[in-house]
């Protein structure tokens, strides 16, 4: 059942039910996240709720000021209800969990947010953005930012805790992430981040699984790297935690020369050592690359045209808990070693690459990457982490084999925003819809 | 270890006006304290270079990141910015201030979402284009001020009388023919984002508008404390006005915003007043150097660093506890 809520001064905690919902009670419980209030039922009659009761056409449910801000509850917004003999609760509540620098979420902030809630009128509800550090633990609120649907803006306000959290940042302590995963019964998704190498480390455990891994060691001193370049004539050093192609250098050993592309800097810069002394000094000055960098194999990747490309998977959780594949696109590079899109590269539909990168047999090859990222998704999830949806680069090599790149827990859908707008709105709404589904609401 | 952060050009300032404050404060203390910059602060090697003033004599060193770091210095670039955000994130690392500027435009959404404080804000919203070319002749008395910061060299008050307007601005005063004065306005707005206040009539002073700034800083047990109300104009009188209640306003109004940024340790308002003697809020701010600079607030200087410090002590003893979460 979909309601509005009105608000009518009184200084005692009064509901006021359509007739219709009469329960014969004097008093009830009225429920909004773990906000709890005994409070005196009254019935009205110019209060309505028609059968064809819908977000569109929601019933009419008062309550006095007093119980407003017991509850917390936002006035303006169309909520789901539940409502038995002895209690009434009003949902969902799902929050966007952000980061630590709180002082930079305001209105306009959030404005990237809205478009998520195209889905509102499936959902409902308060949906608000919080950071770790505005909670007040021992009230069980958080101070932030909800959406309000009348004026299409996000405005501040203070609430209960979600029912269902969404994380969107990864820098906030993970004693604060275990608090809240724990005060909402493990209902908070993208739970834990991972470092590329300690997706390697996991992911080689599988048997069928490792077999899309490229050679990966975590890169601790000189030693490995002279070890690479001699087995493989192209290597790739990239930061355990960075992503968008940050902090990349490749290496390429010619006869005696190495031709170092280090995109640390932010125009790549390109240096040719013509002997293995010099190779060994710019390691013995960069140390920084022993610091939570690891070495791979750079592979011979197919290519359209001379450029490279590779493929991103958005796997999602649905709200039957599996996984599904919402979207896929290429990624190819523009005069680039990276095909990251935030380095310039453009996107193209999966069937546009492979028809313009093999000449034929490449049919199988889509079905062949969503098999492998469904069987990664399941095999994350006996991680014992609350992962919702993901990210999966996967790069395809001149031979026609799968690789796995890397796996984002909070992906970035830049190339479908610029391609397809409704895969990308689909995309965004997914995760609501799946937080939805893990509260009271979602069925 | 405590770390004091300050521009990069102020690391001798700040280490010898602290030396001189903190020295009596911690006499038999262990506790040691690293003025610092961001541009000695590296975040690889989790490590700063600063200076050490806690002891007889300021000495040069370099340490690892102090675990709580008030942060007093204001970054503009936008490298500095994002390296400040770095320092945030470093684990284990607690920055007080992480920004002692605001978007004075958020700040009075945050007040204006609690019904309490509505009265103490003038109506608000962002300067539009059309309203600066059409409706400015038809407004009566206004603010002008920018969306970020606090300088009060950049606040504008516009007074109609009759035709015309009245403009103060950064300590001066001119009369503007009602249609002439998008001419003057425009040069001042081109540039950036503007909030435009419309005002009942304001106190001014000579050729000021009348603007109180309460220093305030939140103590070790989160409650927050007036150290100096100063005036910006040079009219003591009228600043001498103020009453508890507008004390009391004010400090539930920070402990209101402070829910929302709760990284802040010290602060200031401005505010101006209505004829009335009405206060209204004018502007949120982090760290003012004028606090430091004026040799006339040696009570208030003091009362900061022995805030620090009880600060300090409070927050490593509830680190000590194994369950205990920033």
């Amino acid at each position: 059942m979909w309601t509005k809520i009105e608000i009518t001064p009184f200084e005692s905690e009064i509901i006021y039910l359509p007739t219709q919902m009469a329960i014969g009670r004097k008093t009830i419980v009225v429920k909004f996240g773990d906000k709890t209030i005994l409070a005196s039922v009254e019935h009205y009659d110019d209060l309505t709720l028609t059968d064809d009761n819908s977000y569109k056409n929601p019933g009419k449910i008062k309550i006095s000021d007093k119980l407003k801000s017991q509850l917390l509850i936002p006035d303006m917004l169309v909520y789901q209800v539940i409502a038995n003999d002895i209690s009434i609760t009003f949902g969902p509540i799902i929050g966007f969990l952000l980061g630590i620098h709180t002082h930079r979420y305001n209105p306009s902030h959030m404005r990237k947010y809205s478009d998520r809630l195209g889905i509102y009128n499936e959902v409902g509800g308060l949906i608000y953005a919080f950071s770790p550090k505005s909670i007040n633990w021992k009230a069980h609120t958080a101070y932030g930012l909800f959406y309000n649907i009348v004026s299409e803006a996000w405005e501040y306000g203070c609430f209960p805790l979600p029912e269902a959290i969404y994380r969107r940042d990864f820098h906030s302590s993970p004693k604060l992430i275990k608090r809240l995963i724990k005060i909402t019964n493990g209902k908070l998704f993208n739970s834990y981040r991972f470092t590329k190498y300690e997706l390697y480390d996991y992911i080689k455990t599988n048997t069928e699984l490792s077999s899309y891994l490229p050679p990966t060691q975590l890169l601790t001193n000189f030693e490995q790297v002279r070890r690479f370049i001699e087995i493989y004539p192209k290597i790739i050093l990239k930061p355990t935690d960075l992503s968008r192609g940050r902090g990349i250098c490749i290496i390429e050993r010619f006869d005696k020369n190495y031709k170092l592309t280090d995109y640390r800097y932010k125009e790549p810069m390109i240096s040719v050592l013509h002997d293995y002394e010099a190779f060994e000094n710019f390691f013995t000055l960069n140390q920084s690359l022993f610091d939570k960098y690891i070495v791979q194999q750079y592979l011979p990747l197919a290519r359209i045209g001379s450029s490279l490309y590779d493929v991103r998977v958005v796997m999602q959780k649905q709200k039957d808990k599996s996984w599904f594949c919402t979207g896929i696109e290429c990624r190819v590079s523009i005069n680039s070693l990276l095909t990251n899109i935030s380095r310039g590269g453009y996107a193209l539909t999966l069937d546009e690459a492979l028809s313009r990168s093999f000449d034929s047999d490449y049919e199988m090859l889509p079905q062949q990457i969503k098999d492998f990222c469904q069987k990664f998704c399941v095999f994350m999830d006996i991680l014992g982490e609350h992962f919702a949806e993901f990210g999966i680069d996967v790069a395809i090599d001149i031979n026609k084999n799968l690789w796995l790149i890397e796996a984002n827990v909070f992906p970035s859908f830049k190339g479908f925003k610029l391609t397809d707008r409704q895969t990308y709105l689909s995309i965004r709404y997914k995760s609501l819809i799946y937080a939805l589904s893990l509260t009271q609401f979602g069925s | 270890m405590i770390g004091i952060l300050c521009g990069s050009k102020k690391e001798n300032l700040f280490s010898e006006k602290f030396h001189k404050l903190f020295k009596p404060l911690i006499k038999g203390n262990k506790i040691e304290i690293i003025v610092f910059s961001l541009s000695n602060t590296n975040l690889l090697d989790k490590t700063v270079y600063g200076k050490i003033i806690s002891g007889e004599s300021i000495v040069s060193a370099k340490t690892a990141i102090p675990p709580l770091i008030f942060n007093f210095a204001s970054h503009y670039s936008r490298v500095d910015v994002k390296k400040c955000r770095s320092l945030m994130e470093v684990e284990d690392v607690v920055l007080i201030n992480s920004t002692n500027q605001y978007n004075q435009y958020a700040i009075m959404n945050i007040i204006s979402s609690n019904k309490k404080f509505k009265k103490l804000l003038l109506p608000y919203s962002q300067l539009k284009k059309e309203d600066l070319i059409l409706n400015l002749a038809d407004f009566n008395n206004f603010i002008l001020k920018p969306f970020y910061g606090s300088n009060y060299g950049k606040i504008l008050y516009a007074k109609k009388i009759d035709s015309q307007f009245n403009v103060y601005k950064n300590r001066a005063f001119q009369c503007y023919h009602k249609f002439d004065i998008y001419d003057a306005i425009n040069p001042i707005v081109r540039k950036g984002k503007w909030i435009i206040l419309k005002t009942p009539e304001l106190l001014t002073f000579e050729s000021s508008l009348l603007v109180t700034r309460v220093y305030l800083q939140k103590s070790y047990k989160g409650e927050w404390k007036i150290l100096l109300k100063s005036p910006l104009t040079q009219d003591k009188i009228t600043y001498g006005k103020l009453d508890q209640k507008t004390n009391t306003a004010l400090l539930n109004i920070i402990e209101y915003i402070n829910c929302f940024i709760p990284d802040m340790g010290f602060c200031f308002i401005d505010f101006t007043m209505s004829l009335f003697g009405t206060p209204y809020f004018l502007n949120l701010g982090g760290w003012d150097n004028n606090l430091l600079n004026d040799k006339q607030n040696l009570e208030a200087q003091t009362n900061l660093c022995k805030n620090i410090l009880e600060f300090s002590r409070s927050h490593f003893e509830k680190r000590r506890y194994p369950n205990y979460v920033d």
